[in-house]
């Protein structure tokens, strides 16, 4: 049935190297192909329309006119935005003031060949990071409640002059806090899963050389850890500052229904204008302001980094 | 069977990846071998568990009586408010798209945005005339639905409210040995704020003295201005009408109405505290008596009696107290409207059906069994169920009491600028709450609280010709 390749024509055998040869040039674009369309129907063409939209008043579908960059110049003077960002800032620097050295402290720790059930403490603490951040500001709702919250009740026992009655969301001091501790409940294991993996690609040798040169505990960490660990560290601020910068749904559910100046963040904001006031074109400045800021931070950043480094 | 095992074990991207493939496969056969809900000839969202199992039991009949198929659809609140828009903004048919649609009163702003026009929702103002609803309906509440004069959507409700608080804290009880115990205030005595707020300063002085250190008098929150709202509204204020005016500026109550309310829930004469929101924490308050009084609309009082077992027939009801001679002796807290979509191609038979859910005997009747709220539809007030004694609240007629002030609440108005103008109440609050906090209620409360609405009115204006297609 078969035919031996000694039957094929020349012209047939040229047709399938033209055939083969087509293949091996399209054969890339083939593959990579679902990836490019459900990345131009879902990411890029919604990107370019949203900043199409952010320079439309848009208020029903045949409602919009073009105001250029009416919205962007309507947002540098928006008191609620500007307030938006400066809880967003503070919750930033808040969150990672205290996230990134005491996931550190503990990936420390755990790594301790000393600890014992390192394993079931290493699980315990990133268990955390697999519930969802609604779950944990509902939990969190409840720890935090005046009178019959946990956290409200320790406090009593502790400092029976503040007692169980401590407004968690209607104190504007005590707002972003309580969002920066349940944050740093969820994410807390996570980081330090990253710094364990970190400090276990640290050079031994390069210990042991310490040691002989006399370095005690804190210059072992300061000049062998520390610079071994540098380019996680980097890392881990920078995406804990751009998640930041997103942060949404704690806050969200933990202040349900009362959004307050004092906290609300830039998401919650977008939010609020984009689908419960219906301005998608205004919601759309806001994105991009965001992408704005988080580019310019991590720019910032990026570039203290590298600063350090060359005088390091 | 053994060697295929094998191979499993050996899949050469690892077995967790296998195990995801897996999950992928057996979840995808489940999506795609789903049952599709039937074909429908009118499809209803709604967002409330309640209104969803009342109306399931309503919907047979009706397919029966018409010879239609009902889809009813359970969504998220949120949920139905982006669906929705998406559906609005996109000017399209759409398959899934709802005939019939309730939207909760916080989330409703938005669908008023467009011009009158352009919104999504059917005006109705020609059915109610010739329905002759416009008659039976509470007038105050089709405002609320309404942008311009033109009404979209039909209320579910009247929300009136009323305090209702606990006899047995607020009077006394006589205990078996002849012994009485409690402050003896008459709570239903005070006619206006000023006089409550006393009432409940004394009701404070007396349980501290019993060593009741955390039981409080009122629940009023400190962050949030829903309260602060109702209390302007019995006053007939409304921070912003349909047609996009604001008057907290314009008119001076809403600055001595702040100050009051600050000076109620914060500093020395402080005698309110917060809940959480959700039940968990409701009930204990309520089950311990740590919190005394709550204003509570119609829909409120379904939750003390599902939470607040340890509270039957020790609670009472009464009319909110009143600022001035011709103030409302109610307000209104939150509030449903059901809207006939614009593009829905059986409106009449939508309406047929809306009128039947909301209107109809049964359609009342079961919405009572389930909820208790009191209807918009003046004749049905009338009705036996809404004259019951009550024993939760010691044989009161509470519904009575509902429906003799639901002809009195001032109208409540929703615009698309209704979520900024929470936002910036709320920080009104906030910031008087902490003026009081830092100063006491001294004589500076009330032009600082005028400052602050002249500039949150400022920013509102600013705001709002922004969003004008017309400026």
């Amino acid at each position: 049935m078969s035919r031996g390749v000694d039957h094929i024509s020349p012209t047939t055998t040229a047709r399938q190297e033209r055939w083969w040869r087509l293949q091996r040039k399209l054969a890339p674009y083939l593959f990579i192909s679902p990836f490019v369309v459900l990345f131009c129907c879902f990411m890029l063409y919604p990107l370019c329309r949203s900043i199409v939209l952010s320079m439309y008043k848009a208020a029903g579908p045949r409602e919009m006119r073009f105001v250029g960059l009416g919205n962007y110049k309507f947002l540098m003077q928006d008191k609620m935005f500007m307030a938006a960002v400066a809880n967003t800032t503070y919750f930033t620097v808040m969150f990672l003031s205290v996230q990134i050295p005491a996931s550190l402290l503990l990936a420390i720790v755990l790594n301790s060949k000393r600890l014992k059930c390192r394993n079931i403490l290493r699980f315990s603490f990133f268990s955390s990071h697999l519930v969802g951040n609604v779950f944990v500001a509902v939990i969190f709702s409840m720890l935090l409640a005046q009178r019959h919250g946990l956290i409200n009740k320790a406090i009593a026992i502790v400092a029976p002059f503040i007692g169980p009655e401590l407004n968690w969301f209607g104190k504007p001091e005590l707002a972003m806090p309580a969002v920066v501790l349940a944050a740093l409940w969820i994410s807390l294991g996570y980081a330090m899963v990253y710094f364990l993996a970190a400090l276990q690609s640290v050079d031994q040798e390069l210990y042991e050389a310490a040691e002989v040169d006399g370095a005690g505990r804190w210059h072992k960490f300061w000049h062998v850890t520390m610079p071994g660990i540098r380019p996680v560290l980097i890392f881990m601020i920078l995406v804990g500052t751009i998640g930041s910068y997103q942060l949404f749904e704690l806050p969200y559910v933990l202040f349900y229904g009362v959004w307050t100046n004092y906290a609300i963040t830039i998401v919650m904001y977008l939010f609020q204008m984009g689908f419960e006031a219906g301005d998608i074109g205004y919601a759309s400045a806001i994105g991009w302001m965001l992408l704005l800021i988080i580019f310019v931070v991590s720019l910032i950043q990026l570039k203290v980094a590298q600063t350090r480094e060359d005088v390091a | 069977m053994t060697g295929w095992v094998k191979n499993l074990d050996n899949f050469h991207l690892g077995k967790p990846m296998l195990v995801l493939a897996a999950i992928a496969l057996i979840s995808g056969i489940a999506i795609g071998t789903r049952r599709e809900a039937g074909e429908a000839d009118l499809t209803v969202w709604v967002f409330a568990e309640s209104h969803d199992k009342t109306y399931r039991q309503l919907i047979p009949r009706f397919e029966k009586e018409h010879n239609v198929k009902v889809n009813l659809s359970l969504l998220n609140a949120r949920a139905v408010t982006v669906r929705l828009g998406q559906i609005f903004m996109s000017n399209q048919m759409m398959r899934d798209m709802p005939d019939l649609v309730e939207v909760e009163i916080n989330l409703a702003g938005r669908f008023f945005r467009p011009p009158v026009h352009e919104i999504g929702f059917m005006p109705l103002n020609v059915y109610l005339t010739e329905s002759g609803l416009d008659q039976q309906l509470v007038q105050s509440r089709l405002a609320t639905w309404s942008k311009q004069g033109i009404v979209f959507g039909i209320p579910h409700d009247v929300h009136p409210c009323t305090i209702t608080y606990r006899h047995d804290l607020f009077w006394g009880v006589e205990h078996a040995d002849g012994t009485f115990e409690g402050p003896r205030i008459d709570l239903p005595a005070c006619k206006t704020w000023p006089q409550l707020q006393e009432a409940c300063l004394n009701f404070k002085k007396y349980w501290r003295t019993k060593g009741y250190k955390y039981r409080h008098a009122l629940e009023m929150p400190e962050s949030s201005s829903e309260n602060f709202q109702a209390m302007l509204l019995q006053r007939g204020i409304n921070p912003i009408d349909s047609y996009g005016n604001v008057y907290l500026d314009v008119d001076p109550r809403v600055a001595q109405t702040l100050a009051f309310y600050a000076q109620l829930v914060a500093g020395p004469n402080k005698c309110t505290t917060q809940t959480q929101p959700g039940w968990v924490a409701f009930a204990r308050d309520v089950a311990e008596g740590s919190v005394a009084a709550y204003i509570t609309p119609d829909w409120r009082m379904n939750y003390f009696k599902r939470y607040g077992a340890p509270a039957f027939g020790k609670m009472r009801m009464m009319p909110l107290p009143v600022f001035d001679k011709g103030d409302s002796p109610t307000s209104t807290i939150g509030g449903t409207m059901m809207g006939v979509v614009r593009a829905s191609p059986r409106p009449e038979q939508s309406l047929k059906l809306l009128e039947y859910l909301y209107f109809s005997e049964d359609g009342i009747r079961i919405q009572n069994e389930t909820n208790e709220i009191i209807p918009p539809i003046k004749s049905m007030w009338t009705n036996e169920m809404f004259h019951r004694a009550d024993p939760f609240f010691g044989g009161q007629r509470v519904e009575e009491l509902y429906a003799q002030l639901a002809p009195q609440i001032p109208p409540r108005y929703v615009t698309a600028a209704t979520p900024i103008v929470n936002l910036a109440l709320n920080d009104a609050v906030a910031k008087a709450v902490n003026y009081v906090e830092e100063h006491g209620a001294d004589a500076g409360l009330e032009p600082a609280c005028k400052a602050w609405l002249a500039d949150m009115a400022d920013d509102l204006r600013k705001r709002i010709k922004q969003w004008r297609l017309d400026s």
